[in-house]
């Protein structure tokens, strides 16, 4: 039997750019056992909501938990209390919802896709990619008024209408970003640096996937069709194009794969929005004390995130849970390092693209 | 959201009964405090859609949260979390998913 030494990777290191810590029991390359230490920005954000703001404040401080998928906390958590109230957005604000949230699934993958090229020892692509994630950063600050950190949800409905300029800016910016896509599939497909040499690495099988109740993008490339956006009609998706993308490898390509496919849908979805956007108004008046509980899940860019909320007629709510994708695919995370070789822990962990401000919280 | 309230004497036997791995996934294991007490939910979804299927169960601090790791592997980071937060003992759970150890104890529990 060989010796087995104990290699950490982070809480800083080269290839991480969140704050965690992996210690690996590797025998030669192989990584034989595998744990993680992922509370290096817990911001105690639960007990935070829960006991200082007053519930119509809670929109903003939850979008704090991640600087990423901002708006999907935002959306999360409002429908929530919206469901508890009984009020409901007007159509015109559903579909402003739904460009919001899929312009943070576009940007959120694009990091992906270049942080995995970036591991590739693609640096140029890399840059390449976050210019071209420029394009999306742009056309939010024309929705919302910010490039991250945006405020665009609210109770009841958005806080911005949108109108024909920034339907051209928008129209504009998509169209310069799907030339921008092809290129990108096709270097993802024909690379060998990104995609020869990452077929058969990391591979979580479908059985697996589902032991490990796994989500998002990374069940969907094993072959598990799970999405959020598919079988909970939180927003309206099956009026603007939602397509369930799923792919079978498993391995870190199937992922790129997918994330890919989904920016090309979530380009598809955003152009029906802006060629159907309905009239009317953009909230609805909001009035009562959420007195109940409720459990919304949405399909954040990693997956399904979950907020439980639950009031008593006060401003300040009982509790509010928040529940995110990359905290629930810590331990497939785990399950799939052991196995496989310690050169490719990195890689391995950029292509589940986690966040650890989301599961720390 | 349809709540299913079980004797926590009987939550784990019930758990084991209902979960099949092919069909559901736990979206979420959490504690509500309850002034005094916690109740424990857990949360599933169906892969092909439709309600949640939500189970809780009412446990004084004291007590011991069974685990269900061993039929749901994912499940002990879940487990973990309730422990750090709550301070409830869950068995086989550690200390320290979120906090240090010489941190703040149990900070959602309401009564201390």
């Amino acid at each position: 039997m060989s010796k087995t030494i104990n290699i950490p990777l982070g809480s800083q290191h080269v290839a991480l750019l969140e704050p965690v810590h992996f210690t690996f029991e590797c025998e030669n390359e192989h990584i034989i056992a595998a744990s993680a230490d992922v509370g290096y920005v817990h911001r105690g954000v639960e007990l935070a909501v829960a006991s200082k703001f007053r519930f119509k404040q809670v929109g903003y401080v939850v979008s704090r938990v991640c600087g990423l998928c901002a708006i999907i906390h935002a959306t999360c958590y409002t429908l929530a209390v919206e469901e508890i109230i009984g009020i409901k957005a007007t159509r015109r604000a559903q579909w402003l919802r739904i460009v919001a949230n899929e312009l943070d699934r576009v940007h959120s993958h694009l990091l992906c896709l270049a942080h995995t090229a970036e591991n590739a020892g693609f640096e140029a692509l890399f840059m390449q990619t976050m210019k071209d994630r420029e394009l999306v950063m742009e056309a939010q600050e024309a929705m919302t008024g910010n490039r991250v950190q945006f405020d665009y949800i609210s109770i009841g409905g958005v806080v911005k209408d949108m109108n024909s300029d920034t339907m051209g800016v928008l129209r504009q910016k998509l169209d310069l970003l799907s030339q921008k896509m092809e290129h990108l599939h096709s270097l993802f497909t024909t690379n060998h640096s990104l995609s020869l040499k990452y077929k058969g690495i990391g591979t979580l099988s479908l059985a697996k996937a589902q032991e490990f109740c796994t989500i998002g993008p990374i069940a969907r490339a094993s072959g598990l069709g799970y999405d959020v956006r598919a079988v909970s009609n939180y927003l309206p998706y099956d009026e603007v194009g939602f397509e369930l993308i799923v792919e079978n490898g498993g391995d870190i390509h199937s992922r790129n794969m997918v994330r890919l496919r989904e920016i090309d849908n979530s380009i598809t979805m955003i152009r029906n929005v802006l060629d159907g956007l309905p009239e009317g108004d953009i909230e609805v008046k909001v009035s009562g004390m959420p007195d109940g509980e409720s459990y919304i899940r949405v399909e954040a860019p990693r997956g399904e995130c979950s907020y439980y909320v639950k009031g008593a007629k006060a401003q300040i709510l009982d509790r509010v849970k928040i529940k995110t994708p990359t905290f629930a695919c810590i331990p497939a995370m785990i399950d799939v390092f052991v196995g496989s070789n310690y050169a490719d822990a990195a890689a391995i962990l950029a292509s589940f693209d986690p966040c650890m401000s989301c599961t720390a919280k | 959201m349809s709540k299913n309230m079980i004797p926590k004497e009987e939550i784990f036997k019930s758990l084991q009964e209902f979960y099949k791995p092919a069909v559901h996934h736990l979206v979420s294991l959490h504690g509500v405090d309850v002034g005094g007490a916690l109740e424990v939910q857990w949360v599933f979804a169906h892969y092909a859609g439709g309600e949640l299927e939500v189970f809780a169960s009412v446990f004084d601090y004291a007590d011991t949260v069974p685990s269900i790791s061993s039929m749901l592997p994912s499940a002990w980071i879940h487990e973990a979390e309730l422990k750090d937060m709550f301070g409830i003992d869950v068995e086989g759970a550690k200390f320290g998913l979120l906090l240090e150890k010489d941190g703040v104890k149990a900070p959602l529990r309401k009564v201390q």
